[in-house]
């Protein structure tokens, strides 16, 4: 059968099927090259390894029929076809081979930084020459045999140095294990080259022989590159299964830490929940179009709702109980706004507080709703107000009768007096009076405490205030001089004359009780940006600095004037406190003992000042230790913080006032500032 | 002809204490809550009423209202005597109608001088 197959080759036809089988085998082949070129790496791979395996086939073939020869002295004389034939299952296995080096695993850049590109070049040349070889070489097989043998050696040769080439490169790669097998394979190789090299140098005296032991050579060279690019394989393989696996473990723990996450963020909403159901005030949260997000048991309880509203729209339920113009007013400013509601079904009243809610970026994406029932607080707080005026109303009464009949009888209108008898009712007239103001007093600052206190503010000049001053009697049985010094040009105030009148009669009062005969007072009045700064300094016996924190304290005494001894009614600081706090003013007491106090207090001239007033009446002191004025207390000095600090420049960063205050810090812009100051 | 001069209020010393205030020229009748006012006025009509606000019965402004309300007794003088001192309490008593508020605690010389002040009005 296989004699016939090869009598068949011999002919002109067989030839030219030989030539065409090739081509149409290099054609197929490039074609699966260009259509493989993008498939798994895997699939590619395996190329090599086939290019390998056919070539290891031909070499045995070649070997099979040169021991034959060899070993029984006889010449095949179909010989030559069967190169033929070896050759074209070569040029497969090269091409194969070729492509293979084409594909991923040898041109992993890591491993090949710079030869790589050359590699691949080289290849294609290769390949290009290897068709136009072996192309000539299978015409002009029977016509010229020195050609035939020429092209027979370059073809064996270049195939070889192709296989060198790829274990140089094995060999080179740092990371490649089987560098001792791949030695041996090109050994093996490179004895057969040489003589390969001998065999078609000297084809015309041959060693007997030779040709068995260089096929045998390269019949073992080639299984060991094949079993390298196996092993090769193999481990790339593994690792990449070993970098799937860890993807894997990461995934796995990924998912881990994610129900994690989740359960986390799960227990922290339902604490959050809890949180919300167990308030006393009722929280409602709605999205911009008004749809009920959340609804919580304290806000069902305000409205005496049973039904579940979530998700339904607010703006009926908002109608229904006169919520509408405070959402309307939070949407327009965009700030929290507080406002007391009347609910005109249940007859309850609360305090809705309604802020926009935003998300991270600051967006505006609904409304937070916190409702408090003031209704019992209210209640309360009309008691109070009721208790304290039937009080007031109650003491007042039998103050009337002690007051008068005391002014009776020392008018002498129920008969003349003894002296002795004149001066005893002469304190119960004093000690009514100083009652009397007391219970004014406890009824104004209760007022002012629960902001019932209603200001008539109004532009008015200080001076004209000052001037209503009726307190100088007591300043002429002491031979106290009084001092003012209002600087020209003062700008009016924005206050209520006879609360800052108040003012002035509570402080200069103070001062006279506390400054020794024939002292001095002086009241400085000037402005300091939007305040106008009134300072009322005494020469008097001062203060311990431990009291000048709660001199403003209801019925606080200092221990070393007696208060009481001196006729006040411990009232007279706390209210003007409120005063001043009303009108978003600053007050500020400074002392030494034996030299004398300093009560300043400054006023806005301004109806709406462009900074926040600082809502503080207690001792200040700046921050920075720089500052020459630290610890000041000094109510100019705090009023420049505002602006800028006289003696420092970097200051402005901060302001800080105490803890029963409300607290701003913010940040001044420098540049600005310092211009407008330049300017003044 | 003596002028006569109506003390209305609940408590008997406050009573006293504006009759001493009081020169001994005026006419003085007395009542000790603001429905016996009333009743005294429709015996006889005084020139000046210095009411008390807080009586049992019918307060001061309640009396005051129903005072200025009739034509006959429009044009008594009527001086709420007060221990209230709300600016509150005072808008009130002048808005319905009160010539006066004066309040307590008070110099019996000042109530003996705003009263004479009251009773000039009419002369």
């Amino acid at each position: 059968m296989i004699e016939k197959i090869f009598e068949l080759l011999v002919t002109d036809v067989g030839k030219l099927f030989l030539i065409f089988f090739q081509v149409i085998l290099f054609s197929f082949i490039l074609l699966l090259i260009s259509l493989e070129k993008h498939r798994e790496n895997k699939k590619e791979i395996n190329y090599l390894f086939y290019a390998i395996i056919i070539s290891t086939i031909s070499r045995i073939i070649l070997f099979y029929i040169e021991s034959r020869n060899f070993l029984l002295s006889t010449s095949f004389d179909r010989f030559d076809t069967i190169v033929l034939l070896n050759n074209c299952i070569d040029t497969f296995a090269l091409i194969l081979l070729v492509k293979s080096f084409l594909i991923p695993t040898f041109r992993d850049k890591n491993l090949l930084p710079k030869i790589h590109i050359n590699i691949k070049l080289n290849m294609v040349l290769l390949s290009i020459s290897f068709f136009s070889i072996y192309f000539l070489q299978s015409y002009f097989f029977h016509s010229n045999i020195l050609i035939n043998n020429i092209f027979s050696f370059t073809i064996f040769a270049l195939w070889k140095i192709t296989i060198l080439m790829m274990g140089i490169i094995l060999i080179s790669k740092p990371k490649f294990k089987f560098k001792y097998i791949i030695i041996n394979a090109m050994g093996f190789l490179i004895i057969s080259n040489l003589i390969n090299l001998y065999n078609h140098l000297f084809i015309n005296n041959p060693i007997p022989g030779l040709n068995v032991i260089d096929l045998l050579f390269s019949s073992i060279s080639y299984p060991l590159f094949g079993l390298i690019i196996y092993l090769g394989v193999n481990e790339k393989i593994t690792k990449n299964m070993q970098v799937l696996q860890s993807v894997n473990k990461e995934l796995r723990d990924m998912d881990l830490k994610k129900d994690i996450y989740a359960s986390r963020l799960k227990d922290e909403k339902k604490k959050i929940e809890a949180i919300i159901d167990s308030m006393s005030e009722g929280v409602i949260v709605t999205d911009y179009e008004d749809n009920i997000l959340l609804f919580n048991p304290a806000a069902q309880k305000v409205f005496d709702n049973k039904n579940n509203v979530l998700g339904t729209n607010l703006s009926n339920f908002i109608k229904r109980h006169n919520l509408n113009k405070v959402f309307e007013e939070a949407y327009k400013t965009g700030q929290p706004i507080t406002k007391e509601i009347n609910l005109p079904l249940s007859e309850k009243i609360l305090k809705a507080n309604v802020s926009v809610l935003k998300n991270q970026s600051e967006k505006a994406i609904g409304f937070v709703t916190v409702l408090e029932d003031i209704t019992k607080l209210k209640e309360l707080d009309e008691m109070k107000s009721e208790f304290i005026s039937i009080v007031s109303h109650e003491l007042r009464t039998p103050l009337t009768s002690i007051k008068g009949y005391a002014s009776l009888l020392s008018n002498g209108k129920l008969g003349q007096l003894e002296d002795k008898q004149k001066q005893c009712l002469d304190i119960i007239n004093t000690e009514s009076d100083r009652l009397t103001n007391l219970i004014n007093d406890v009824l104004d600052l209760s007022k002012m405490e629960s902001g019932k206190m209603q200001l008539k503010r109004e532009m008015v000049h200080i001076k004209e205030i000052y001037d209503k001053l009726i307190i100088h009697n007591l300043a002429k049985d002491k031979n106290i001089k009084i001092k003012p010094n209002f600087q020209k040009r003062l700008p009016k105030i924005y206050a209520e004359p006879e609360k800052i009148l108040q003012v002035f009669t509570n402080l200069i009062s103070n001062a006279i009780k506390f400054t020794p005969e024939n002292g001095t007072i002086f009241v400085n009045v000037e402005r300091v940006h939007d305040y106008v700064v009134v300072d009322i300094i005494d020469t008097g016996i001062g203060m311990p600095k431990k009291d000048l924190n709660n001199i403003f304290n209801k019925f606080y005494q200092v221990e070393k004037h007696m208060t009481r001894k001196q006729g006040g009614t411990g009232l007279g600081l706390a209210i003007v406190k409120e005063i001043i706090n009303l009108h978003s003013g600053l007050l500020t007491a400074n002392s030494k003992e034996d030299e004398g106090s300093k009560f300043s207090f400054a006023i806005p001239i301004v109806q709406y000042l462009k900074i926040p007033p600082i809502k503080c009446w207690e001792t200040k002191h700046c921050k920075n230790s720089k500052c020459i004025q630290n610890g000041a207390i000094d109510l100019k000095c705090w009023l420049k913080f505002k602006t800028s600090c006289d003696s420092t420049t970097d200051i402005k960063k901060k302001i800080e006032v105490c803890k029963d205050c409300q607290i701003y810090t913010r940040n001044l812009p420098r540049q600005k500032r310092t211009k407008k100051l330049i300017k003044k | 002809m003596k002028k006569t001069i109506l003390i209305a209020d609940d408590e008997p010393n406050i009573i006293n204490l504006i009759k001493l205030s009081l020169p001994s020229e005026y006419d003085i009748i007395e009542a000790k809550d603001g429905q016996e006012a009333l009743d005294v006025i429709s015996n006889k009509k005084p020139d000046l009423i210095l009411l008390d606000v807080m009586m049992p019965k019918k307060n001061g402004y309640e009396v005051c209202k129903l005072l200025k309300a009739h034509d006959e007794t429009k044009d008594i003088i009527i001086a709420m005597l007060s221990a209230k001192k709300e600016d509150q309490d005072i808008m009130t008593g002048l808005e319905i109608g009160a010539d006066a508020y004066i309040t307590k605690p008070f110099e019996p010389l000042e109530l003996e001088r705003r009263v004479q002040e009251l009773l000039a009005m009419l002369e």
